[in-house]
């Protein structure tokens, strides 16, 4: 009896210990012949860093549009959200309430309601082409579009709410399917997020006359637009007002040539830009320069929405930046102009204000 | 079995080892892993693309300075680019577990890369406007100009222009001054200035000293963009690096040497392991074969006691037929004894009645005929003797009518009796135990039968026989074993009743439910006693002198044969005894009893 289990027993072990070797060994090999380091799921470059890779020296100051890479699947997602209003506290507000797609991604107003009627601190910017902006918000303290989203999801004056209440809200629903499916790890903050920037991705308005311009095609803007573009480098604008967003790509100072703010008085911190984000003396008063590709469709203008119509801004701009005054013509020349950026059957210029 | 210890303990041994071989290439594996220089070989080429994009960096901050690139773009992606890679870097570094000195080297590349982002910032600012006011001053100069046409004015204004131009490129101290100097030596003419070109000529001076200032900020921000000890930290994180790799690759050698050895080592064992099986499996092979034969031989041995256990279960079956047999014989020979016994009773009787047969006076009658041949008529009409003649003849011809009706009644039962015994062993013969040959029959006619064997025994004792048969309808019984039991049990019953004070034999035939027959020999005799009751129907059981003790146990047989039951009731010793006969009926359903009292006395 004890004899023959005891055989059993050793024949089972040999087996074991062969079959342990055996695999071990096929392990080791895999896992040394395997390629070191994994490739990580990164998310594909967006805005100027999708631009082509290259250091080329270009004598325009404006560059053309090109749309970003995006996943269909994300955006479809993101474009639901936006106009969800289960994002807001009170389910009375969404993304698109104060960036109307219809109204060139802005809402028209000075200074927009967030819930309950509540006054926003700095004009609402548009979502177009948001994500050629280097920063988000006029003080550039959102380095990426994701991180914006958290904004006006947790201002008092925006939309109210926290990413725990809006994920309580919204696993209720056929999102938290929907998520699962894009998603890895289904319906989460970051996800929320991902959805959202992706779908602002694909919000560029490529394939203007200016752009088309640009590219090389001299015929399609007529001599007025030529004109307005002339005089729009020629006096300067375009040393803050380039690169293919026409703007959005640095901080400078709103009263370069005279004192902006000291003219207009009641100044408060959301004055202050920059700084209050660097806490920098040389960055008070400092603000994103805002790009001017349809600039025509969005006004009111500046950071408190003081300037009500284009023209307006122009001379605001000349004077407290450039240090002189533009004629009249002049400054019709250059609105007709930045019209020419406007691309044609534009949806978001249906209701435009003029 | 010592065998088995010492299988038991090599496959511990075994496992043991497995198991640590197990634990120490997994350590092994695991070790390999941290010793992997490739992380930091991917740490290498991050720095040094940071450094790259760096270098990238500054010519794009110098082109932009001297107004030969217009965009900003390639500065942001650049940064961006820039803030990407040394986020993989700090990563990579994190991943290899480094000491000290790396972290702190990483640490001051990552604040030299912040300080140029914060840089890059202010420079795009100052340039932007620096750049501006550049472009703008020989225009607003034609604006004065054009106000105020006056050469003085020209020529003041050209000279401003041509310091401030001068200065931008240059930006020494030396054309500083000179600006400045340009700038004072038109003051003194504004106020000669018709409105417009003093308008013009503030616009100027505003631009000129935003010129100024603007002009060296940008200096200072480009030495803060491009800082001089910016190359000795990227030198010395690169070496360091590079050393930190060279270790881990040594370190990886050797991890992945004690790898091999410790494979090869579980390979051996692997080995012996294998060989070891093999002769284990040699040896069980040869003990099963052992085994084997011992069990064909204990099983060869079996098989003569399983012959030898037939045998004897033969002769055993054959001694228990005969003694069925013998059983079996002497219930025939006890049946057919009884009988033999009325037919010897009935053949004495017919011997001494021809005896004594009165035929002898016929002789007698007929020579006193022949002697009186001569004178018969006188001899029957005179002779005393010859008057009582005819009278004495049809006397004696009665007595002899009476012999004969006696001879013949005693020889018809001598008859029925013999035929009874061949019927006995025709059917012991035939049938052996089993079977029997059923009759339709009138119960009460063969219950009398059996009777009338022993009728001369009735008469000589003087023992009363009382008949109460029921009413019975025919009757399908196996005759002769009925006719067998009941001529057991009255014999018994005569045999009891013989010297009895009282002697009376009572037949009792009736039914019970329409299921039952009973019938019943009581008796009067010498009865039963108690402790004989149990076993008065076993075989060779017998109170009689000269009993077989083949009679009762025979008839029991036989009832059961028939799927009845033979029973005794009896109050004891002198009390008499009952005998019942128990058997299944088939028939019509049978009317009340009566009762018929003959007497044979």
């Amino acid at each position: 009896m004890g004899g023959g289990a005891g055989r059993v027993w050793n024949q089972t072990t040999g087996w074991l210990v062969v079959a342990v070797m055996g695999g071990a060994a096929v392990v080791f090999g895999l896992l040394r012949a395997g390629a070191a380091g994994a490739a990580d799921d990164a998310d594909p470059p967006s805005g100027i860093a999708a631009l082509a890779d290259s250091d080329s020296q270009s004598e325009e100051p404006a560059l053309p549009l090109t749309a970003l890479p995006v996943v269909a699947a994300k955006v479809e997602l993101g474009r639901a959200l936006f106009s969800d209003a289960r994002l807001s506290r009170d389910g009375t507000l969404s993304c698109s309430s104060c960036h109307v797609l219809a109204l060139g991604g802005a809402d028209g107003l000075a200074l927009s309601r967030g819930v309950g009627g509540r006054l926003g601190a700095a004009n609402t910017p548009t979502v177009y082409n948001s994500a050629y902006n280097f920063r988000q918000f006029w003080d550039g303290r959102a380095r990426s579009l994701e991180e914006q989203i958290d904004g006006p999801v947790q201002n008092g004056v925006e939309m109210a709410t926290s990413w725990p209440a809006i994920l309580a809200t919204l696993q209720q629903t056929d999102y938290a399917l929907r998520f699962r499916v894009v998603y890895r790890d289904g319906l989460t903050a970051a996800n929320i997020k991902s959805a959202l920037a992706e779908y602002e991705r694909s919000l560029v308005t490529t394939g203007s006359r200016f752009d088309r311009f640009l590219r090389g095609d001299a015929a399609v803007l007529n001599a007025e637009e030529k004109r307005g573009y002339e005089l729009f480098k020629s006096h300067g604008c375009v040393s803050c007002h380039q690169g293919a967003n026409v703007g959005g790509n640095m901080f400078e100072t709103l009263g370069v040539m005279g004192d902006y703010f000291g003219d207009r008085g009641h100044v408060t911190e959301v004055d202050f830009g920059r700084y209050n984000v660097t806490r920098r003396e040389e960055d008070r008063f400092k603000f994103k320069v805002p790009s001017l590709r349809l600039v025509t469709l969005t006004a009111p203008y500046f950071h408190d929405g003081s300037a009500a119509t284009l023209d307006q801004a122009i001379d605001v701009m000349a004077r407290y930046q450039l240090g002189y005054r533009l004629s009249p013509a002049d400054r019709r020349s250059i609105i007709v102009f930045l019209g020419t950026m406007v691309p044609e059957s534009f949806v978001g210029a249906r209701h435009a204000l003029r | 079995m010592l065998y088995g210890e010492r299988s038991r303990r090599s496959a511990g041994f075994f496992l043991l080892l497995g198991a640590g071989g197990l634990v120490g290439l997994v350590t092994l594996l695991a070790l390999s892993r941290r010793h992997d220089g490739n992380t930091l070989q991917v740490a290498v080429g991050e720095v040094r693309r940071l450094r790259a994009l760096d270098a990238r960096l500054d010519r794009a901050a110098v082109l932009s300075r001297y107004g030969l690139q217009p965009s900003y773009d390639v500065m942001v992606r650049l940064v961006a680019q820039s803030h990407e890679t040394l986020g993989g870097l700090t990563d990579s570094v994190g991943a290899a577990s480094l000491d000290r000195t790396v972290t702190d080297e990483l640490g001051e590349l990552a604040a030299l890369l912040a300080q140029k982002e914060s840089a890059v910032e202010g420079f795009k600012s100052s340039n932007a406007v620096l750049r501006n006011t550049v472009a703008y001053i020989p225009l607003a100069a034609d604006q004065v100009v054009q106000a105020a046409p006056v050469p003085l004015v020209e020529r003041r204004v050209d000279e401003l222009v041509r310091a401030a131009l001068v200065y931008d490129l240059d930006g020494s101290s030396q054309h500083r001054l000179a600006v400045e100097q340009a700038s004072v030596r038109l003051t003194p003419l504004a106020p000669s200035l018709p409105p417009p070109a003093q308008a013009a000529l503030v616009s100027l001076t505003a631009h000129v000293r935003i010129l100024l200032y603007t002009r060296e900020k940008v200096d200072d921000i480009l030495a803060q963009l491009i800082p001089k000890h910016a190359d000795s930290v990227y030198d010395r994180l690169d070496q360091t690096l590079q050393d930190e790799r060279e270790q881990l690759l040594r370190r990886g050698a050797r991890t992945r040497l004690l790898l091999v050895g410790v494979s090869s080592l579980l390979l051996a064992a692997a080995f012996v392991a294998f060989t070891q099986l093999r002769r284990f499996n040699a040896s069980l092979e040869s003990r099963v074969r052992e085994r084997t034969d011992a069990l064909s031989q204990a099983n060869a041995g079996l098989t003569e006691k399983m012959e030898e256990l037939n045998a004897a279960r033969k002769s055993l079956a054959e001694a228990s037929r005969s003694a069925g047999m013998a059983e079996v014989a002497s219930t025939v020979l006890h049946n057919v004894g009884n009988v033999l016994n009325s037919v010897n009773v009935s053949t004495t009787l017919i011997v001494s009645q021809t005896r004594a047969s009165k035929v002898a006076r016929l002789r007698m009658l007929v020579q006193l005929v022949a002697a009186n041949r001569d004178d018969l008529s006188a001899f029957f009409t005179s002779d005393s003797r010859g008057k009582v003649l005819p009278e004495y003849l049809d006397k004696l011809a009665g007595v002899l009518e009476l012999e004969q009706t006696q001879t013949l009644k005693e020889l018809t039962a001598v008859q029925k009796h013999v035929d009874h015994i061949s019927a006995v062993i025709a059917a012991q013969q035939t049938h052996a135990k089993s079977g029997g040959v059923v009759e339709t029959l009138v119960l009460g006619s063969l219950l009398d039968e059996v009777a009338r064997c022993h009728d001369t025994i009735h008469e000589r004792h003087g023992i009363e026989l009382v008949r109460e048969y029921a009413d019975l309808p025919k009757l399908a019984l196996d005759r002769h074993r009925v006719f067998q039991i009941v001529m057991n049990l009255l014999t018994n019953a005569v045999q009891a009743t013989q010297e009895a004070a009282e002697r009376r034999i009572v037949l009792r035939t009736r039914s019970e439910g329409d299921r039952r027959l009973v019938i019943e020999v009581a008796d009067s005799g010498c009865g039963i006693p108690a402790e004989n009751l149990r076993r008065i129907f076993n075989h060779g059981f017998t109170t009689k002198r000269t009993g077989h003790g083949f009679g009762l146990h025979g008839s029991a047989c036989a009832a059961a044969e028939m799927g009845g039951r033979l029973t005794v009731a009896s109050d004891g010793a002198g009390q008499g005894a009952c005998f019942r006969l128990e058997l299944p009926m088939t028939g019509e359903r049978p009317v009340a009893a009566t009762s018929r009292n003959q007497s044979n006395g």
